[in-house]
């Protein structure tokens, strides 16, 4: 008989931790701007116009990048802050193959990744002119186009 | 006195009916077919070992303990098989997290931080000089 009242605490206990765990991941995934604490609100600053209008996953994805943000230097900031408004326009696709060839590019050998990063530093402290001349040389690393930063 | 006697008398007669009952079932027994008497003992045997074995594979003690556990199985297996699935549930909740833990540590955060803006990983051209290098 006891062994059966246990047997039904400990049920009753992992049905409420469900709906507890679906109630919290709820709560994340639908946060109007309005409803961001003052440090998430400072980090996604640039997609404040359109962070109402982004879908609850999104959103989610971004307030992981909030989250993460404190952890990082200050020129690493910069450049989330920077980059955030551009990432967020893309399409769910781009970001998924991005993120892959994210995990590609960490898992070069040092100095490939040294290489890119120098070709890199080169490139953002190059003159407009100098950039289109890198770009025709290595259009599989800097693309067709300017890239910023 | 009366009543005595009388329930004495259908004992008797019970007990009586009762003897014939098993001279009757000797006798047809010894002419039932070879093959029938030994599926006949056959299946007795088998009724008298599923009688003689545990409610359940657990029962190693004397003490009951075991025991008991056995029989409760048997009558609660609804509420236990609910009760496995909700431990399961909570263990794959608990993995999923650790999990979801691990990617925030290489989250779109770092790929925004990274050296080079997230629009490279755009270029098909650089995926495949990637490929090409992450292979060697």
């Amino acid at each position: 008989m006891a062994f059966r009242k246990y047997a039904a605490i400990i049920l009753f206990a992992s049905v409420s931790s469900l709906f507890a765990f679906l109630a919290i991941a709820e709560d994340a995934l639908d946060k109007p701007w309005a409803s961001l604490n003052e440090d998430q609100r400072k980090v996604l600053a640039p997609l404040a116009d359109d962070w109402d209008g982004l879908r609850p996953w999104q959103r989610e994805r971004m307030l992981e990048i909030a989250h993460d943000y404190p952890k990082m230097p200050a020129d690493r900031q910069e450049r989330v802050q920077h980059r955030l408004a551009s990432w967020s326009r893309m399409t769910p696709f781009e970001r998924e193959n991005a993120r892959k060839r994210f995990q590609q590019f960490k898992s070069l050998p040092p100095e490939k990744k040294e290489e890119l990063r120098k070709h890199w530093h080169d490139y953002r402290e190059a003159s407009p002119e100098k950039r289109q001349q890198l770009r025709s040389q290595h259009p599989e690393i800097f693309g067709v186009e300017d890239m910023e930063r | 006195m009366k009543i005595n006697t009388e329930n004495q008398q259908a004992e008797l007669r019970d007990q009586a009916l009762a003897k014939r009952v098993v001279t009757l079932l000797n006798e047809q027994a010894l002419t039932v077919d070879s093959r029938i008497a030994s599926q006949l003992s056959y299946s007795r045997q088998q009724a008298l070992a599923n009688m003689a074995r545990p409610s359940s594979g657990m029962i190693m003690s004397q003490n009951g303990v075991l025991r008991l556990f056995g029989n409760y199985w048997h009558q609660h297996r609804l509420l236990l098989t609910l009760l496995m699935c909700g431990l399961g549930l909570l263990a794959l909740l608990a993995m999923q997290n650790m999990a979801n833990q691990e990617e925030t540590e290489q989250g779109d955060a770092y790929l925004l931080a990274s050296d080079l803006p997230p629009e490279v990983y755009l270029n098909e051209g650089f995926g495949t000089w990637l490929s090409e290098n992450t292979q060697q």
